[in-house]
């Protein structure tokens, strides 16, 4: 399976084009922005407010990788005697683990696609 | 000489008490000697009741009603109570020159002493104004009575309504009472500014607290790295920094990174660390098919392309038709977050990935993005990060140059 490609909700501000990935109620905003008010836009306070984008090629965009890029990935192997790191390709459990992985991702972000 | 006696029969009107008594007696000064063998009673000469108030239903009483003794007899009693009671305009209810209730226009004043009332209930208490001291108890004071408190200097502060055990009495955003919520073991509270209510966060510099930061020049190949495919170039000599080139060959690309010096394995998205990057670029000119990344962690750069679903956080400026649009970007080895900022050529970029938390991204200064998703976290510090540039599988030469660059790395 190659590539996935998904946008999800995205919030971007009505006057500066500050974007984020998490709908900017109070909890979430005291998390990531102490100080900045629910909606209020953490960049340009004063006069942005935080809008949902309807926009599809400005909304967040999430690229999973696809399985047949597994093969190609490396792991670090130790350092060879200059100090250079070494690597090698992955084994067959580190391989499946991956890939599951990729599945998982894949259903995650299937069910918050806007 | 024979006793005559007298044959008069004496009886009240109703015929209660009669008899023919030897003796008549009368009260003095009512029975008057008319001289002619007959005597005349005066029964209009008391106007007023008498002390035992037996004549109430024909006189009424005219003066002071006086007790024989003092503080001994009862005005009723528990079972004969007395029903209303009238006072006058500015009538006191003394009690033996202590205390005394007195009237004046719409006012009831009680002097000399206290009023204590009943503990407050639901259906009982105190309303209205005072004025002067109140002690005691109540449920609630309510509507005036509460503004009317402006003062409390002798309110002890365990005389407070209970709380929960580890919050911190603040004021809101409104200027409303508040509290701060409990926070986690060792952390601290931290001032959010005007405005904004303090909060208990994680204490900078806690535990292994720890500061490295990289600024590697420019101008020198010293502690880089580069990766070429299909001719890509590196110039890295004197004050311009540091530029790659795809070169015009098809499918070419150019990958420059910091090594990790010898000996430091450190691990650059830990979830306890703080990670911050800064740099400034500018565009020698970007063929319209091309991509170019800038940040830190591991990306696989081709000629066809780089990836951005590794371990990285950064930006990336992607040409397509000659249509370029810049994005941050982050992956965390499976899956890539992206959203677009405004395109730019150059400029000074940077962010600051905040644990687990988020990752911040400026330009120039400015905040332009945050993310929350799929943050890097498994990079093992090969390399702490660099810049590299792809013509994605055609012919034009894409060129950038970066002319600062810095990293650092802190526990937190």
């Amino acid at each position: 399976m190659s590539k996935t490609i998904i946008t999800i909700k995205t919030w971007r501000c009505t006057e500066c084009n500050y974007v984020q990935d998490f709908e900017p109620t109070q909890e979430l905003t005291d998390l990531h922005h102490p100080g900045t008010k629910a909606d209020q836009c953490p960049s340009c306070k004063a006069t942005g407010k935080l809008t949902p984008e309807t926009r599809p090629e400005e909304k967040t965009i999430i690229t999973i990788m696809g399985e047949e890029e597994v093969d190609e990935l490396e792991v670090r192997a130790g350092e060879d005697v200059e100090g250079k790191p070494k690597f090698r390709k992955l084994n067959v459990k580190e391989k499946a683990d991956k890939v599951k992985e990729i599945r998982d991702s894949v259903k995650y972000w299937q069910a918050l696609e806007d | 000489m024979p006793v005559i006696r007298s044959k008069l029969l004496i009886q009240e009107e109703d015929g209660s008490p009669t008899g023919r008594p030897i003796t008549l007696k009368v009260s003095n000064g009512t029975l008057t000697d008319n001289g002619d063998n007959t005597f005349s009673l005066d029964t209009s000469a008391g106007s007023g009741a008498t002390t035992a108030l037996d004549n109430l239903a024909s006189v009424a009483i005219n003066t002071s009603l006086l007790s024989d003794t003092t503080n001994t007899d009862a005005l009723g009693s528990a079972a004969k109570a007395w029903s209303d009671l009238f006072l006058g305009d500015g009538s006191v209810i003394d009690w033996n020159s202590d205390v005394a209730l007195t009237h004046s226009a719409n006012t009831l004043t009680f002097t000399g002493g206290t009023v204590a009332l009943g503990t407050a209930t639901a259906t009982g208490g105190l309303t209205g104004n005072i004025t002067g001291n109140a002690s005691g108890t109540a449920a609630t004071v309510t509507d005036a009575a509460q503004a009317a408190i402006t003062t409390a200097a002798n309110l002890p502060w365990t005389g407070l309504k209970a709380g929960t055990d580890g919050e911190v009495p603040t004021f809101d955003s409104s200027g409303n009472p508040a509290f701060v919520a409990v926070g986690t073991a060792t952390h601290v509270l931290t001032s959010n500014g005007a405005g904004a209510a303090p909060t208990f966060q994680a204490a900078s510099g806690g535990g292994n607290p720890s500061w490295i930061s990289w600024h590697p020049p420019m101008s020198a190949t010293a502690g880089w790295s580069a990766t070429a495919v299909n001719g890509g170039t590196r110039t890295q000599a004197g004050q311009a920094g540091t530029r790659l080139d795809t070169s015009t060959n098809s499918g070419a690309s150019e990958h420059v990174y910091l090594e990790t010096p010898t000996g430091i394995t450190t691990v650059m998205f830990g979830s306890a660390t703080k990670t911050m990057f800064g740099c400034w670029f500018f565009e020698n000119g970007a063929g319209a098919a091309s991509t170019v990344w800038m940040g830190i962690g591991e990306v696989t750069v081709a000629g066809t392309g780089i990836t951005f679903t590794p371990d990285q956080a950064g930006f990336k400026r992607i040409g397509v038709a000659g249509v370029f649009t810049a994005s941050a970007t982050n992956g965390n080895g499976t899956t890539e977050t992206a959203t677009a900022i405004a395109a730019t050529a150059n400029g000074g970029l940077s962010f600051v990935k905040d644990g687990t938390t988020d990752i911040k991204f400026y330009k120039n200064g400015s905040l332009v993005a945050t993310h929350t998703t799929n943050l890097p976290n498994g990079s093992d510090g090969t390399y702490l990060g660099g810049m590299a540039v792809s013509n994605n599988s055609t012919t034009d030469n894409t060129a950038y140059t970066w002319h600062t660059w810095n990293m650092e790395l802190r526990n937190v």
